[in-house]
């Protein structure tokens, strides 16, 4: 096989997540773009972040180190119904033209068949771990952001590495790739 | 492996659910004999048929409501569990 | 002798690459595209294997991996299926299952004692006890498969997941059709193929109807051609699992693909003719010759005699003159059968005896077939009339007396599988939605009605896949009625038997009549007393022979009798791609780096991996921990328990939630303090401990065990949703970090990291702080687990590292040690406190536990709180008690308390305790003997007693001063 994939550690960008019934008005309260449906991303700033929702009253939310502290200051000024989650994930970004053969190996969900157009982000298992994952649109290809408890981030990576290394592509790198 | 229809996530595959035991009424812990309170935490109705059940897809923590026919094996459907509980 | 032909015009062989191999020593040459198999053939090796349990010669039978005979070994590789194995040059193949080499095999002489061994003779050699195990031994010298090398290294295959519309199974002409017609209705069509190649037995019968090749190569590039079709060859569809969930075998990985719906154009298998030596070299299958001569270009012999009852083996007859190969005599079981392919050999002067059976094969020097003799039937099935025989020379014979439709995954996917006495062949009904059968696997004969009916599944598998029909239409067309291919009854009876029905497990018809006879009577018995289809062919080609001898045996109809069970996998698998890449999803802390750098030794905690302890040059295991206790209770110890589940809960009604999942109450709680939990399931029984923080009126923090985090989390995330109370729950568990640094001298270390005043009136023992430490946002918790003062600090994941860093170098005066596992399992043992799951079990309720002290029984309402007062009630059982061990020796945890004679306990943990210079132990013990003073005896080992008595816990520093103040006692 002679696809190119590239995994990228992208843990680097702040991040942060709440949740709560008055979590979506205070986000919104806030100017920051709410995704009207369960389990979509918006863009949030625009090509820098995103906000994503995780079921009905859940948000993750990742942006610039300034914005994502005034967040969790904000947060910690208990406003009612809105409660903070400290995010510490480990966060992946994997591209290239071989990237739906090596996530075929370590998860059940068909991430061809996704429609970009919805947004979607995807709580799913890969090989064992609980995980958030966002289609991305890279041109006329796909590449995809995964974030991981960070106590599996280490194992994860490190199979996603031998994955990729053994279709002749280059294991991950620790670049900042945003 | 069967799929299952999560209410939140869609179909995902039933690797992804823990199973968390038939929905069951509690009787009143202050008014049942001991007799009916070892009753509904010991015994189960192992009886083939229709059953609700508690499933949470795990990688979301959802909780959910599955109709299942267990006679057939099959999911008949799944829901929130706000429709039954509240 | 086999022989390989000028080129054909399909042949799958590149005679330009020309592959050098050897078969048990000897040098040999085949070409590119051949298989193991035909490679042998074409060098006219006729034997390739010897059977399982007699050591008889045995060739090829279906040359399509339907018989186990070709299975080889190649260097490391066990049980090589060699009809489906590529020829690759230098291949060094030996058979398998022989000793001192295929023709001269020492264990041939076991077919002379044949008689000795009747069926079921295994469980009848188990039977005694006194020689079973002289039995196995031999047993397992004497059969099996392969030597598997336990040296072999690891080589680690792809599992992978994978996704189509449609899934068309078998690649011949109802499956090239299918796949093409539904990727014309707009699905996307994965279609595989067994063999290297797409085509199945298209090209059969050919000499016929030399227009069934070319309609293959139409429909193979069609299919090359079709950018909606993906094609695997090579690979078999191993299993059928449920939701179209079908697992494909590949060269080098397993796939595991979702369809939304199934096309299953597996074909149909030959069934062999059974005859007295109807397994010698030169006997083959009449599709398993014609694979050969269109596959490979190689005629099964020079002169060829055909047993026919169908109109494929006259085609395969007509497919043999039509090379050249001299066809000596059809012997045709049936009478009076039309048919053009039968006229076609009328007219080609070959001779037809019709209405005759082939009664004994013989073999001349070196095994290999001379001659068969044959004779008419008789009035009954199984009889021929003898008197009347003619022996035939010939070197090959073609069997074609029967058909089974390979259905096996059909059964897997649900199907009802029914046998249609009319046509004498198997059926599937009943088909899951979304799952067709087409072509010959749904009993369809004729060419050209194979591929419309392809056609015609393919097009409603689509449908199915698109959603435009409702998946619950579904079943396929049943198949064109057409004359039955298979003879009621080709199993003929021979006084000297030896006329096999399994070739796997050298199975003779009266073998099956004798497991009959002996009461094992119905198909599953049978199959399970005799082994018939137990063995790597797993009864493609005797199942439904076998079951023909029941029934004419039990006077019923094969119908009546039943099929048994066909389970995955439809081939066996290598288990290396069931293996995959082993994944061993494994949590690491945040200080797992630090923990390295000190040279920790692991152990597995859930699925975390934690220190068991930090070695020293040249100190023991055992003294390492003891440094480690000793740090602790003398100066200053650090260890990593961020492991521990770690939850948040928010709202108004976070303290009511806590008061119905925990056992004690929280609501009342003031801020800033904490207070342990016990956490009982329904019954009462103990799931969990931990210590719960309040942070603010609607905030709290609590810790779970290591073990339980996820099942814990998950379970209060079920009653959550149950009760609806205005709280929300957040698991930073991961997120997370978190240390315990304690030890008298751990408060004045830690104070030079913090602004937190530390000091017994600010910060009091079960009191929690928020602030900052060595600049990280940390918590911290006032806790007593190992008996002194001691904080637990809690900070996010990335301040982890410089958290570690800062109090190691705080602690560095007062020589701080990391410690493990092990030396805080030895402290926390000294104070008494109990391990949830290590000493209590899954029927310790807090009675029995002695941790009533952590239980508030005047709430309105906890998880377990009903049950607890019937076993309140009842008085306990057993109770965890405090003993010290008075001898030298020490117990084990699990050993056992005997009193009288019986079992009145048992230890639950044991440790040597230097600071209190005894060993004590927990143990779960008999109510009535858990009196202070009292002696006991403990059985370890080796049977010897160890005397030990109660004592009250804790058993350091029963006051608590230690941990409640930092003075030392």
């Amino acid at each position: 096989m002679s696809a190119v994939v590239q995994c990228s550690l992208v843990t680097d960008r702040a991040r942060t997540g709440c949740k709560g019934a008055g979590a979506a008005a205070w986000l919104a309260a806030h100017s920051i773009p709410v995704p009207p449906s369960p389990n979509t991303a918006v863009a949030w700033p625009e090509g820098a972040g995103l906000v994503a929702r995780l079921g009905s009253s859940e948000f993750f939310i990742e942006g610039s180190a300034s914005q994502i502290m005034a967040l969790d200051t904000a947060m910690a000024g208990s406003p009612p119904g809105v409660y903070p989650v400290l995010r510490a994930d480990t966060a992946f970004l994997i591209e290239g033209t071989g990237v739906h053969e090596v996530l075929a190996q370590v998860c059940n969900i068909n991430f061809a068949a996704q429609e970009l157009a919805r947004s979607p982000v995807i709580m799913t298992l890969m090989i064992g771990v609980a995980v958030l994952v966002l289609p991305e649109a890279a041109g006329a290809a796909r590449r995809y952001r995964i974030w991981c408890d960070p106590s599996f981030g280490e194992y994860l990576g490190h199979e996603l590495g031998v994955i990729i290394g053994a279709a002749g592509a280059e294991p991950i790198r620790a670049a900042g790739v945003t | 492996m069967k799929l299952m229809n999560c209410p939140l996530n869609g179909p995902r595959p039933v690797l992804e659910f823990a199973f968390g035991g038939e929905l069951r009424a509690m009787p009143d812990p202050d008014r049942a004999s001991d007799a009916q309170w070892a009753d509904y935490v010991w015994n189960r109705n192992g009886a083939p048929g229709v059953k609700r059940e508690w499933w949470c897809h795990v990688p979301s923590g959802f909780w959910f409501i599955a109709e299942r026919d267990t006679l057939r094996d099959v999911v008949i459907a799944t829901y929130p569990c706000e429709a039954v509980l509240r | 002798m086999m022989r390989r032909l000028p080129p054909m015009a399909d042949e799958w062989i590149d005679r330009s690459r020309p592959l050098a191999f050897r078969f048990e020593a000897a040098a040999y040459q085949g070409f590119g595209g051949d298989t193991i198999s035909s490679a042998l053939a074409a060098a006219g090796v006729m034997t390739v294997g010897r059977s399982f349990k007699y050591h008889r010669r045995r060739g090829l039978l279906s040359a399509a991996n339907h018989d186990s005979n070709a299975i080889f070994q190649i260097g490391r590789r066990p049980t090589v299926r060699g009809d489906v194995t590529p020829l690759e040059p230098g291949l060094e193949v030996t058979a398998v299952n022989t000793f001192g080499g295929l023709e001269r095999d020492k264990a041939q002489l076991i077919d002379r004692l044949a008689p000795f061994l009747p069926v079921g003779f295994y469980y009848k050699a188990f039977h005694g006890k006194r020689l079973a195990a002289r039995w196995e031994r031999l047993f397992r010298r004497l059969t099996g498969l392969g030597r598997v090398d336990l040296a072999a290294p690891r080589e680690p295959t792809p599992k992978r997941y994978a996704f189509c519309h449609v899934l068309v199974i078998g690649g011949g002409p109802s499956g090239l059709s299918a796949a093409l017609a539904a990727a014309a209705a707009g699905a996307r069509v994965l279609l595989v193929e067994e063999s290297a190649q797409l085509g199945g037995s298209g090209l059969h019968g050919s000499a016929l109807d030399p227009a069934r090749a070319a309609t293959i190569r139409t429909l193979v590039a069609r299919v090359a051609a079709d950018k909606r079709i993906d094609v695997l060859c090579s690979t078999y569809a191993a299993g059928y699992y449920d939701d179209h969930w079908v697992a494909l075998a590949e060269p080098h990985r397993l796939s595991k693909v979702r369809a939304r719906a199934v096309v299953l154009a597996s074909g149909a298998i030959e069934q062999p003719t059974v005859f007295r030596n109807n397994d010698l070299p030169g006997i083959l299958l009449a599709s398993g010759a014609q694979r050969l001569l269109y596959r490979y270009a190689i005629a099964p012999g020079s002169r060829v005699c055909v047993v026919a009852a169908n109109d494929q083996a006259c085609e395969a007859a007509l497919d043999l003159l039509a090379q050249g190969v001299e066809v000596c005599a059809v012997i045709d079981l049936r009478r009076g059968a039309a048919g053009e392919a039968l006229a076609r050999l009328r007219g080609a002067k070959v001779v037809i005896l019709e209405g005759w059976a082939p009664y004994e094969a013989h073999a001349g020097a070196g095994g290999a077939l001379t001659a068969i003799t044959v004779a008419p039937l008789g009035a009954s099935p199984g009889a021929v009339v003898t008197a009347q025989a003619r022996r035939l020379q010939c070197d090959a014979v073609l069997l074609g007396t029967g058909w089974a439709p390979a259905l096996q995954l059909a059964a897997q996917a649900g199907a009802r599988i029914v046998f249609d006495e009319s046509l004498q062949r198997h059926r599937a009904t009943e088909l899951p939605p979304g799952l067709f059968v087409a072509g010959r696997a749904a009993g369809v004969g004729d060419f050209v009605a194979r591929v419309a009916h392809g056609s015609q599944a393919g097009v409603q598998a689509a449908a199915v896949a698109a959603g435009t029909v409702a998946a619950g239409v579904s079943g396929g067309a049943p198949g064109d009625v057409v004359p039955s291919s298979s003879h009621p009854f080709a199993i003929i009876d021979h006084p000297g038997g030896k006329n096999f029905v399994d070739f796997d497990e050298d199975l003779q018809v009266r073998d099956l009549e004798n497991a009959a006879q002996e009461g094992f009577d119905s198909v599953e018995l049978m199959k399970r007393y005799s082994t018939v289809g137990m063995g790597p062919s797993q009864g493609k080609h005797s199942n439904v022979n076998a079951v023909r001898v029941l029934a004419r045996k039990r006077g019923l109809s094969v119908g009546e009798l039943g099929l048994t069970t066909a389970r995955p996998m439809y081939h066996p698998v290598p288990l290396k791609l069931l293996a995959g890449r082993s994944f061993n999803a494994e949590r690491k802390t945040p200080l797992d780096s630090r923990h390295t750098a000190l040279g920790a030794v692991w152990m597995p905690a859930a699925n975390w991996r934690r220190p068991e302890y930090y070695p020293r040059p040249g100190v023991t295991r055992e003294q390492c921990i003891r440094e480690e206790v000793r740090a602790v209770r003398e100066r200053i110890g650090l260890i990593d328990v961020g492991t521990l589940g770690k939850i948040e809960i928010y709202g108004p009604e976070a303290g009511a939630f806590l008061d119905r999942v925990y056992a004690g109450r929280y609501s009342d709680l003031k801020v800033g303090m904490t207070r342990y939990g016990l956490m009982l399931d329904e019954s009462a029984t103990i799931i969990d401990d931990g210590v719960i923080a309040r942070l603010g009126e609607q905030r709290y923090y609590f810790t779970t065990t290591t073990s339980g985090s996820a099942t814990v989390f998950r379970e209060l995330l079920r009653w959550n949703a149950l009760w609806g109370l205005q709280c929300a729950l957040v698991n930073v568990t991961g997120h997370r970090a978190a240390v315990n640094i304690a030890g008298p001298k751990s408060r004045a270390a830690l104070q030079t990291l913090t602004n937190i005043d530390l000091s017994d009136a600010a910060f009091p023992y079960l009191a929690v702080r928020e602030g900052q430490v060595a600049g990280v946002a940390a918590r911290l918790m006032r806790v007593g687990f190992v008996g002194e003062i001691g904080y637990e600090v809690h900070v996010p994941w990335a301040g982890a590292a410089r958290l570690w860093d800062a109090l190691i170098e705080a602690g560095r005066r007062d020589e701080l040690r990391a410690f493990g596992v092990e030396a805080q399992r030895v402290l926390r043992l000294e104070k008494g406190h109990l391990i949830v799951s290590q000493d209590t079990d899954g029927l310790s309720n807090p009675v029995e536990a002695s941790s009533m002290w952590a239980v508030k029984m005047q709430k309105p309402y906890f998880v377990g709180q009903r049950s607890l007062r019937i076993l309140q009630a009842r008085g306990p059982r057993q109770l965890l008690t405090g003993l010290e061990i008075l001898d030298g020796r020490l117990p084990r945890e699990s050993h056992l308390i005997i009193e009288a004679g019986e079992i009145a306990g048992r230890l639950t943990s044991v440790a040597r305790s230097a600071a209190l210079g005894r060993n004590v132990a927990l143990a779960m013990l008999r109510p009535d003997l858990a009196t202070v003073g009292r002696e006991l005896s403990i059985r370890v080992d080796d049977g010897a007693m160890v005397r030990a008595k109660v004592v009250p816990t804790p058993f350091y520093d029963p006051a608590g001063e230690r941990q409640k103040s930092g003075v030392a006692a």
